[in-house]
């Protein structure tokens, strides 16, 4: 029978006292890597979807600019070349005819008003410099003149200073924001609020809508996903302004964007 | 039955109790966890009932490393599914140690011996799987926090499970040999690892509802 001998036992207590240290200090190790690693990869995948959404944004400028271009470059040329030819048949005809050719003309000169209305709106559409105020309150006046909701807009403070690419973005949202209740909310009655305290922002819209559940705000009735939301929240993320939506059935929807001018400046969209 | 068994059970029974409740959501890996605790809950009572009629629960242990090295690898062969060579040589090896394990069973270290080297042969063979999942970790992060990854809790408990038993067990039998009985400290540590272990594997199953395998 072997003998018992104290140092077999002292060997694996001090292999194991060492393994277990060895051991810990990896798993903090790891820890701390696969930190490191994770706050990385979510930097990169931010700074993606930021130029992703760029490059939306460009994309659609573009093509607006490109529609623009072929309204008031093409079409519009048509419609006055259209007119012209009318005009000088007009003056060989007599009678009904001729007053016919006449409300004709008058028909083309009111088309190519449209056109070069429609051509200046789209141009208006894309833009490299803007005033957020002056901005709303346009579109605010535009809606109100076609009357299919009442639109109030106020601003009670003077906004701080905001960087141009920052205004656009925020214009942006905001031209959601209304889309979203002109197409959805079967509102009467809509309002927006700017209030600003120091360099603290608060932009609000409200209306007297429909509304909807909390629980279907990633979807709209038909069963679709409202991207429009989904697009607003992460256009807040990008910038680092908090999104609140607050929404009940037949008690209208309120969203609210909030943020700091000072931080917001500094996030880069470009 | 000891407090420390009764304990040990419970928190195994607690990690079957959660992995059935989230069974239908569960990936095929963490399907194959929960069917590996209801393999070790079983093995472990019927080990004890073989204490009681053979005086020796070592029986049900060479039974149990072959199913546990199949159920690994699978679990493995899973959690590597993006990576076709790993996968492959996980399930090998696993192969290649459960038929060593079967023929150690059967030559040097019988059914009535504790089977330290095959307990050696599984924790070496985790061991690789757990450290090449942290490096495919480090490799394709997720945005989910670690806290709640279930694949860290999985590996954290088996790394340290299977590196504190994998000493244990490797002097078990030349302790043995001396005919001693096998000193306290030995078994408070087996305790205690298992207890971690089992209780890694019912936070894993916990947080698998994150979404992340």
């Amino acid at each position: 029978m072997e003998q018992f001998n104290p140092n077999d036992f002292l060997t694996p207590l001090i292999t194991g006292t060492i393994v277990v240290v060895v051991l810990t200090i990896f798993i903090i190790y790891f820890v701390i890597i696969h930190h490191k690693v994770q706050q990385k990869f979510n930097w990169e995948r931010q700074n993606f979807e930021q130029e992703l959404l760029q490059t939306k944004i460009e994309i659609r400028d573009s093509t607006l600019d490109l529609v623009a271009s072929e309204l008031h470059d093409n079409i519009g040329q048509i419609a006055a070349l259209l007119k012209i030819n009318l005009s000088m048949l007009s003056k060989n005809l007599e009678g009904a005819n001729q007053t016919n050719v006449e409300d004709a003309i008058t028909l083309t000169r009111q088309m190519i008003t449209d056109i070069k209305s429609l051509s200046f709106n789209i141009k208006g559409e894309k833009r490299d410099t803007i005033d957020l105020i002056k901005s709303i309150t346009n579109d605010v006046e535009r809606i109100n003149k076609i009357g299919y909701l009442s639109l109030n807009f106020s601003c009670d403070s003077v906004l701080p200073m905001l960087k141009q690419e920052v205004e656009i973005f925020l214009y942006r949202m905001a031209q959601e924001i209304l889309n979203n209740i002109l197409q959805h909310s079967q509102a009467t009655e809509a309002f927006i609020n700017i209030i600003s305290q120091k360099e603290e922002v608060e932009l609000i819209f409200s209306d007297n809508g429909k509304g909807f559940e909390p629980e279907s705000l990633n979807l709209l009735p038909s069963g679709q996903k409202r991207f429009g939301i989904a697009n607003l929240r992460k256009r807040c993320e990008i910038l680092g302004a908090t999104f609140n939506i607050e929404s009940k059935i037949k008690g209208g929807t309120t969203i609210s964007i909030t943020f700091n001018s000072l931080q917001i400046n500094e996030v880069s969209l470009s | 039955m000891s407090l420390r068994f009764i304990i040990y059970l419970v928190i195994i029974l607690l990690g079957i109790l959660q992995g059935v409740i989230l069974f239908k959501k569960l990936n095929p890996s963490f399907k194959g966890l929960v069917i590996l605790l209801i393999i070790v809950f079983f093995s472990e009572i019927s080990g004890r009932l073989l204490i009681l009629l053979n005086n020796s629960s070592f029986p049900v242990y060479h039974l149990l490393i072959p199913f546990e090295l199949a159920l690994y690898a699978l679990i493995y062969s899973n959690l590597f599914n993006k990576h076709k060579i790993s996968r492959l040589i996980i399930i090998w090896l696993a192969i290649f140690f459960a038929t060593y394990s079967c023929f150690n069973s059967l030559t040097f270290e019988t059914i009535y011996t504790f089977p330290s080297f095959g307990f050696t042969l599984l924790s070496f063979f985790i061991l690789i799987c757990v450290l090449y999942q942290f490096y495919l970790m480090i490799e394709n992060p997720v945005l989910t926090s670690i806290w709640h990854q279930p694949i860290f809790w999985f590996n954290t408990g088996n790394l340290i499970f299977y590196c504190t038993t994998f000493l244990v067990f490797s002097v078990y039998n030349p302790l043995l040999k001396t005919n001693q009985i096998i000193p306290e400290w030995a078994f408070t540590i087996i305790f205690v690892a298992n207890i971690f272990l089992y209780g890694c594997y019912f936070i894993s199953l916990r947080t698998s509802k994150f979404g992340i395998k």
